[in-house]
């Protein structure tokens, strides 16, 4: 069971459940595949070939080798050093320190990490849109609004992750999904989707204890 | 923590890095006995099928692995992987944070 949020974790899944949906939907000619894969799993495999993280679970490590090892996976890629990267550096942590356990966040301090995050990919946009491009400190501008961006997905997707220990976490979790989707058409992506699914186990395993 | 007990992919292992190092070290007139120095281990682990048995073993094995798939080669890392993989997965419970 994974109690601390696994963000490699979360993209693998939200990669392979990109896949899935990729192939249930390309067909033709191939002209349009471009475009599908825009759409399911590419974003989530854009964030892979770029990992520089450790896992940060067990589980995250386990899911990053057998993707890594996957021809349906990454095996062959680029991204495939990365994920064994990212299993190594997360054995390598918890062989010196194994009694490391994360602290348990809560769904306010997740909340203020996300608006945190926001307001600095804002800031880092309109920097953006008043620079001239192609100058060095443009460039400066684009990195640092990437960085903004990633810390935000990253945020975004932590609290979708969370699972709620009382009714009030539970309702601002709703809340804040609830925006989400409005934003998004009545929809969440493929990411935020696994996140949410990843923390319903750990609800149901809770209520158990509760009823005991 | 582990004793004496050497898992037996690490002896693998080391044998074949210090196989590698010898062979670079060694005169080009005697590169192709020493050649042997390290494709014999190489040998070993790249049909090697058993899981590591220590997590010092599938430390080693995944370092391998990554220098290998660096290197584009197949050969051992895919092997090396699937060893380390079989020990996470026997030791997924025991790590988890308690819930």
């Amino acid at each position: 069971m994974t109690v601390a949020h696994d963000t490699l974790l979360a993209t693998i899944r939200a990669y392979q459940s990109g896949c899935a949906e990729f192939n249930r939907i390309a067909g033709g000619d191939g002209s349009e595949w471009d475009e599908v894969a825009d759409v399911t799993f590419g974003p989530a495999l854009g964030r892979l070939q770029r990992w520089k993280q450790p896992a940060a679970s067990m589980e995250g490590a386990i899911a990053a080798l057998r993707l890594s090892l996957d021809e349906k996976g990454v095996a062959g890629m680029e991204a495939a050093q990365f994920m064994v990267k990212a299993a190594l550096d997360y054995l390598e942590s918890t062989q010196t320190a194994p009694a490391a356990v994360e602290a348990p966040s809560s769904i306010y301090l997740l909340l203020a990490d996300y608006w945190t995050a926001y307001d600095a990919l804002i800031v880092a946009m309109d920097l953006n849109s008043v620079t001239e491009a192609g100058t060095p400190a443009h460039a400066a501008i684009l990195a640092s609004e990437l960085q903004a961006q990633e810390r935000w997905n990253a945020a975004r997707i932590a609290v979708c992750a969370f699972a709620p220990r009382d009714l009030h976490e539970a309702k601002c979790k709703v809340q804040f999904i609830e925006s989400l989707a409005a934003e998004n058409f009545g929809r969440l992506d493929a990411e935020e989707l696994a996140a949410l699914l990843s923390s319903l186990p750990d609800l149901v395993l809770d209520d158990s204890r509760r009823a005991k | 923590m582990t004793g004496a007990f050497v898992d037996p992919i690490v002896t693998a292992i080391n044998e074949y890095l210090t196989g590698w190092d010898a062979f670079c070290a060694a005169p080009d007139q005697e590169a192709d006995e020493a050649a042997d120095l390290w494709a014999v281990p190489h040998r070993v682990l790249s049909i090697w099928d058993r899981g590591c048995q220590t997590r010092e073993g599938a430390v080693l094995a995944l370092s391998l692995a990554l220098r290998e798939e660096e290197f584009g080669v197949k050969s051992l890392s895919v092997p090396l992987m699937r060893a380390a993989l079989s020990y996470l997965q026997g030791h997924a419970a025991e790590t988890a944070p308690p819930g």
